[in-house]
């Protein structure tokens, strides 16, 4: 099957359990945003499905076929990590160079073209790179390369809001051209709660939720009135959180919200996916 | 495979190219300086080449080894990559050091580390061409073996934690410059060291008729030994913090 597929994987660092029998499975063409804060796993998960990192146990499937030291099918997934694994010494235009020798699909003159949109300079050596353009050299070769899988490390990481902005505009273009399984980890879900169609949630090494995004967002409400009233409301209901303000209460809920129920003087509000994070990953 | 190794020739030519640059400098100032001055001049450009390869085999790790996990490359394939590059690499300064060491003698008093180890083996009747052709083999297998053991030593640094690179870079020496001449001297009256020089002999040749195809085969030797080293210590390397 066209899949990456996570089977049991679980890793310790020392004392510290980072994944925890992880079982996933990243479909094709498909958005994900993978979630977490940190410490939870992700870039752990991200690195172990690359190679980069070895599971303690458990294993990683990639169109079916052990990705474990197997060049042809670990040369199927790119990962944009934050750290930068090219070498400090070696220019841009080298950088893409070699990304087009050592993967078929890349498209060179669209990283070209991209390098120029995003204002990155390909005479300069990857040490002189700031945080923002460190990112962007990283993302141009990430989105040039064209494989069928596509991990995202914090892809946006010391970027501008105009370069964010550019990103998601070309990430969006790319998938509706090429489209590809692109697995998004970061820290700012509301600007990629627009992007992504699918999301999972590590929460200390384990996956807390894994659905679409739709799905997950219509699970949650927020109920806002008067403390006694909303106390009243969510007894028999499943909190993941609450806000207080003097006499008033919000109160996030899992659940469908129903409205025919609904005491007076009580509000219900959708509860965003950021929010919902923060409340399911806050506890 | 062929990108891995194109890739690891790449990071050689640069450095390649400066070090002969150099060494081609230094060898005519050589022939112009001994027209005019006796019993001074250079020799055994090999010694430089030993150690130059020696280095390219300590940086040929950790840059190499993220490089080619950002390009989707594995460890098998870097540590292929490098075995078949460096071969290459060797025969080719092998190479040159030769050219370099025939001509330099034909014109002046250049004697190559190789024609100074082994002159005994070519008194009498040898030909220009079997002390050209043997010293050749005998640069290319022990340059290889240099770099199999610089890339064997950045392997092992890569692997270590900050505590055991400490031990090891202070307790070998340690071991080897004190510890190892005191226990010589107590146990077993100086005849420890002289036993370590004689076996170097024997693998270089030297004591065995000054023949050079046994230096060879303890290259080989070194370079297959400190190989299956290397790859047993990198199939197991990680991304690092």
């Amino acid at each position: 099957m066209n899949c990456i597929e996570v089977e049991n994987i679980s890793k310790r660092f020392g004392p510290v359990n980072a994944l925890t029998n992880i079982n996933l499975k990243f479909e094709p063409n498909k958005i994900y945003g993978l979630l977490g804060r940190n410490g939870a796993g992700k870039s752990t998960l991200l690195n172990i499905i690359t190679n980069r990192l070895f599971a303690d146990s458990g294993q990683v499937l990639i169109d079916g076929i052990k990705a474990a030291e197997n060049d042809e099918v670990i040369g199927k997934v790119y990962m944009m990590s934050e750290k930068c694994l090219y070498p400090e010494g070696m220019k841009i235009a080298k950088v893409l160079k070699w990304s087009n020798e050592f993967y078929p699909g890349f498209d060179l003159d669209y990283a070209r073209r991209l390098a120029d949109e995003f204002g990155l300079e390909l005479n300069k050596k990857v040490k002189s790179l700031s945080t923002g353009y460190g990112s962007i050299m990283k993302l141009v070769v990430a989105l040039a390369v064209n494989t069928p899988y596509l991990l995202l490390d914090e892809p946006v990481l010391g970027l501008d809001a105009n370069h964010r902005e550019m990103f998601y505009r070309i990430l969006v273009q790319h998938f509706a051209q090429r489209p590809s399984t692109i697995v998004l980890s970061t820290h700012l879900i509301e600007e990629v709660a627009t992007v992504i169609e699918e999301v999972v949630i590590i929460k200390d090494g384990k996956i807390l939720k894994n659905e679409s995004c739709a799905s997950l967002t219509a699970k949650g409400y927020t109920v806002s009135g008067s403390a006694a009233a909303v106390d009243s409301f969510v007894a028999d209901k499943q909190v993941i959180g609450s806000d207080s303000l003097g006499g008033l209460k919000s109160v996030h809920i899992l659940g469908i919200p129903n409205k025919k129920n609904l005491p007076q003087g009580l509000e219900i509000s959708r509860l965003d996916l950021q929010k919902l994070f923060i409340k399911l990953t806050s506890a | 495979m062929r990108t891995a190794i194109k890739y690891q020739l790449t990071e050689v030519k640069k450095p390649l190219l400066i070090y002969y640059s150099i060494i081609c400098l230094i060898i005519s100032m050589n022939i112009f300086i001994t027209f005019y001055v006796n019993n001074i001049g250079v020799n055994a450009i090999e010694a430089s080449s030993m150690i130059f390869i020696f280095v390219v085999g300590l940086n040929s790790f950790k840059e190499t080894f993220r490089m080619f996990l950002q390009n989707s490359r594995s460890r098998k394939t870097q540590f292929t990559s490098f075995m078949l590059s460096i071969l290459p690499i060797s025969a080719l300064m092998a190479l040159i050091d030769t050219a370099i060491g025939s001509s330099a003698h034909s014109l002046s008093s250049y004697q190559s580390l190789f024609r100074q180890l082994y002159a005994l083996r070519y008194l009498g009747n040898s030909s220009d061409l079997q002390v050209n052709v043997e010293g050749f083999l005998w640069s290319m297998l022990v340059y290889a073996a240099f770099a199999m053991v610089g890339y064997f030593i950045t392997t092992l640094y890569y692997r270590m934690n900050k505590g055991q690179k400490l031990f090891v870079s202070i307790g070998v020496p340690v071991f080897l410059l004190i510890l190892l001449p005191i226990v010589d001297e107590t146990f077993t009256n100086g005849k420890m060291f002289p036993k370590v020089v004689d076996f170097f002999l024997l693998m270089s040749g030297v004591k065995n008729g000054y023949n050079p195809f046994y230096a060879m085969a303890s290259s080989a030797l070194f370079f297959l030994i400190f190989g299956g080293l290397s790859y047993w210590l990198a199939k197991r390397a990680v991304i690092k913090e």
